[in-house]
Formats: C-alpha cells, structure tokens, sequence
C-alpha cells in the first residue's frame, strides 16, 4: 500500500520541480532578451562608464521609449554635456525640472550648460529672473554668474561684489582676471602707426619689437639719405631708385608697426582665454 | 513509468535553457556581422559590443574585437582600432588569429604614419612567427610603409625583393624618376641665379630672378668701381644679397612643392586605381 502512495508522491514532486524549472526558463528567456530594457540599461551605463556617450545616449533613449526613469534622463544629460553639445544637454535637464528627485541638480545642470554655450549675458539674465533657479545651489550659480563677467565685455560689477562669492583660495586668481578685465594692457595699432610715421620704427619698439624697430629706422633712414645725396649730385635715376626704396621701407614700416601691434594684442588675448579656459 | 518519462522532459527543459541563452548570443552575432557587411560600422560596432557585454563565456571574443577594430579603422579612429586589435590579439585561441590582428595594427601604424611602430612590429612578427609568416608578406608591408613616408626609392627596393616585375616596384620607380632633386635646383642657383627656378619649370620666376641679380649685382660692382663705397655696401648687402639668397631659397621651396605633386599624383593613383592589397 506505502509503495503504490511512494510512488504518488515521486511524480508529484518531480511535477513541482518541473513546473519551478519551467518558470525559471520563462525569466530567463526575458533577461536573454538582450534588447529587453533592463538589458539596455545596463549595456549603457557601461557605455557611459566608457565614455562612449553616443551610443550610451541611444540605450538610454530606448529604454525611456518604454518606461521614464528620471536617472537616465539625468544621465542623457550628462552625456550631451561631456559631448560638449551643451544646447542638447540643456533640453534634456528641461524634461527633469519637475522631477521629485531631481529638480535641483537638473537646474543647476542646466544653468551650467547655458554657461558653458556661452550665452552668459543670456544665462546672467535667467539668473536674475530665478527663472527654474535652484535653491539648493544658490551660492554655486552666485560664483559662476560672477565668473561670466569675466567671460564677455560686459561691464563688471564692484570688485567687492565679485569677490563675496569666492573662498579664500580662489580670491587671489579672480582679482588677478578682475584687474585684467578691468584694464587690459591693450596697445593702440593706431598709435603705433603715427609713431612710426613720425620717427620710422618707433612704432615697431612701442609694440615690443626693438630689434626690427632699429632695423626700419636705419633702412629707411639710409635710403632718404642716399636719394638726397643722389638729387644733390643730379643723378637723377639712382636718385629715384633710392626714393622709391626709402618710401617703400617708410610704407612698410608705419604698416608693420600697426601690424605687430595687432599681433602683440592678439597673443594677449589668447593667453588670456588659455587661463580662463583651465580656471573654468 | 511516469516518473521517468518526468524526468526526460525535466532533462530536455534544462538543455533547452543553454540553447536559448547561447541562440540569442548567435542571433545577435549575426545581426553584427550584418551590419558590418553592409558597412553600417557605426551600428556595427554598438552591437558587437553589446555582443560582447553579453558574452560571459567570451567564445565570441576574438571575433567582436576584431570587427570592432576593422569598423573603426574604417572610419578612420586609428587609435581606437589599434586598441580593439590589441585586444582580439590577446583574446586570439590559434596562431592565425594572432598573426591576422598584429598585421591590422600594423597596416593601421601605416596608415596614420607612424611608421617606426609598423617596422619594429612587423620584425617582431617575423621573429614571433617565422614558419607561419611568408617573408614576401612582411616585405610588401615595409614598402607600404616607406610609400607613406614619401621614401619612393626604399619602397621600390622592398617590392623589387617580392618581384622585380611588381607593379609597385614600377610605381615607386616611375614616381622618383619623375622627381626633383632639391640639393641639385639649390646648387645650379647658386652658381647661377634663377636657373634652380627653369630646372623645375618655374621660367617666370626663374627668369625675374636672373634680372634682378644682374641689376644689383651690376649696380654693386659699378659702385665699387666708381669708389662709391657706401653705396655699393648698402646696395650689394641690402638688395643683392636679398635677391641672391631669394633665387635659391625659391629654387628649393619649388623643388619641393613640385615633388608634393608627384607623390600626391601617385597616392590618388594608389587610393582610386590600385586593385591589390593596400593597409
């Protein structure tokens, strides 16, 4: 009698177990799925750990065509912004705005994304409307409003003003950039051009280049005295060769000194935006 | 009886759960492989790489990195192909596999001009694998690489060493026949002014350049003669010396240039027209 209930009992465990295996087949087969959500997710958080934003911003894309997630949204975000397509990246901080949990973080992502396109007239302009402002990093947009006057030839604000943002370790690189700003060591083309005019090659020594400036004043001062001493001898055509010549290097010379001035103002600028761009 | 008749579906139900994991990892290769063939490198590379995310037993490995590698050299990111072949290498089970990766990284070193890493690696190959590796195939690569340097006269030594009837060897040959020598246009405008600038064609300006050396040159002597010593100083320093060392300067800038057009006339040559194995 116990043999036939033993046996009863042997096909209906193995019938359980068949069943259990069963339903983990059917899990499984959803997570084999490599284009299931979860499995997009995953890919592309390993992408973005890669910094292939590109292909993370697709995954990311796709998953949201089936579920939001304000996570990935936020990541989308991120991604656009090391892409250095700041204006995506600023649409996509706008879908997280009323996010229970994100709000503040996508504002202030937002505001640095308008920051770094590099509308900061624009982007002083919301912050003064606290357009979508975030509390929360109130004092982070106070700092980097400051640092757009920095940026743009807008007129700057009191040094003081500027300065109550900043800690002690970064006072001493904005007061630098502030005198800077405030009165850049610009030379005047026009300027050295009169200069030169006047004296030849002076112009060339006022933009810093007192070897050529020797160099003009000596050519050209040769050349107008061999075309006198040629007219006062009345050889007349070595005369006019000599004429033309000095007038030739006197062009050139009040033309350079404008030139080398131009040149001089441009490096300046150069090495100016190099520093602002590694402060940022 | 029922029990063992349980117990066969049981068995089949758990093979099935390896098929279907490894049919999927298949089903996706062949999607990458289809995206690659018809140059899709873009999509191909983002799903070989999923492949490879999913690929937790790695039989695929070898296979993805390459594609992935052959994708990107494509498109011309050779530093990310360096870095996927570098990794089908050392994912590579046989030989082949090995040899065929170290030659993408060498053909990619060719192609981005860093040809001191083509030439120590293709040695290395050699020495590595010196049974498996014909020794016309390391030579053809050499003169890949000399051809890329703009070295024509190496490259036709190296083809002449696979065959002296190579029509690469006739390429290279054709094309340094055709060139300038830049040592020998300098010279003749030394010696005289303005022929460097004729020898390559350049008669305007070979012919302005004679005159105004005649001109100053003559207007120099002709002050020293007349003992107008100043002025033969500031005439033959200022304007003759300008002139004389503008004539040469000239004759090698247009040996030059005339010689970027030769190359460049055989690489659009090489690019568009040759049918054999280019890197």
């Amino acid at each position: 009698m116990d043999k036939p209930i033993l046996q009863q009992w042997n096909s209906r465990y193995l019938i359980l177990i068949l069943l259990f295996a069963v339903s983990q087949i059917s899990a499984q087969r959803v997570s084999y799925d490599l284009f299931s959500p979860h499995n997009r997710k995953i890919f592309g958080d390993r992408l973005f750990c890669e910094k292939d934003y590109l292909r993370a911003i697709d995954e990311y894309n796709a998953v949201l065509n089936h579920m939001p997630n304000d996570i990935l949204q936020y990541k989308i975000g991120l991604s656009y912004f090391f892409m250095g397509r700041y204006f995506d990246a600023e649409r996509n901080y706008k879908k997280l705005f009323k996010s229970p949990f994100l709000s503040e973080e996508a504002k202030l992502e937002y505001y640095r994304s308008v920051f770094y396109f590099g509308d900061y007239s624009g982007f002083r302009e919301k912050i003064n409307t606290k357009e979508n402002f975030p509390l929360a990093y109130s004092n982070e947009l106070s700092r980097l409003k400051a640092y757009s006057y920095l940026m743009d030839d807008s007129t700057l604000p009191p040094e003081s003003e500027m300065l109550s943002k900043f800690d002690d370790t970064d006072k001493k690189s904005i007061i630098e950039f502030y005198s800077w700003k405030q009165d850049p060591p610009y030379k005047s083309p026009m300027k050295a051009a009169i200069m030169s005019a006047i004296i030849p090659g002076l112009g060339k020594v006022y933009a810093g280049e007192i070897g050529d400036g020797i160099t003009a004043f000596l050519f050209t001062g040769l050349f107008t005295y061999l075309a006198v001493d040629k007219f006062q001898r009345d050889q007349t055509t070595s005369a006019w060769l000599f004429t033309a010549l000095a007038a030739f290097f006197y062009g050139g010379n009040v033309y350079g000194s404008a030139a080398a001035v131009q040149n001089y103002n441009a490096s300046l600028l150069n090495s100016t935006s190099i520093v602002k761009l590694s402060y940022t | 009886m029922r029990a063992k008749t349980i117990s066969y579906y049981f068995i089949l139900f758990c093979l099935l759960v390896v098929n279907i994991r490894a049919q999927n990892l298949s089903e996706q290769l062949n999607y990458a492989d289809s995206l690659f063939n018809s140059e899709n490198y873009f999509d191909a590379i983002t799903e070989y790489k999923r492949l490879l995310f999913f690929d937790r037993s790695e039989q695929y490995k070898y296979h993805a990195d390459f594609n992935i590698g052959l994708s990107y050299k494509s498109g011309g990111k050779y530093d990310e192909a360096i870095k996927y072949f570098g990794l089908s290498e050392l994912s590579a089970k046989i030989d082949s596999q090995k040899i065929n990766s170290r030659l993408q990284i060498i053909r990619v070193n060719i192609l981005r001009r860093t040809t001191n890493n083509a030439f120590a690696m293709l040695d290395e190959l050699q020495n590595d694998f010196p049974e498996q590796v014909d020794s016309n195939t390391v030579t053809y690569w050499r003169g890949w690489a000399y051809i890329m340097v703009d070295d024509w006269e190496n490259a036709s030594l190296m083809f002449d060493k696979i065959d002296s009837e190579h029509p690469l060897k006739k390429l290279a040959d054709e094309v340094e026949d055709n060139k300038y020598s830049v040592t020998f246009a300098t010279l003749i405008s030394y010696i005289l002014p303005g022929s460097g600038q004729i020898y390559t064609g350049n008669y305007l300006s070979g012919f302005l350049s004679l005159g105004w050396n005649v001109l100053w040159g003559y207007l120099t002597i002709h002050a020293f003669i007349t003992d107008r010593v100043l002025e033969g100083i500031l005439i033959g320093g200022l304007l003759w010396a300008r002139f004389y060392r503008g004539n040469f300067k000239n004759a090698e800038k247009f040996a030059i240039e005339k010689n970027i057009e030769i190359s460049n006339k055989a690489y659009r040559y090489l690019k568009n027209n040759y049918k054999g194995i280019k890197p």
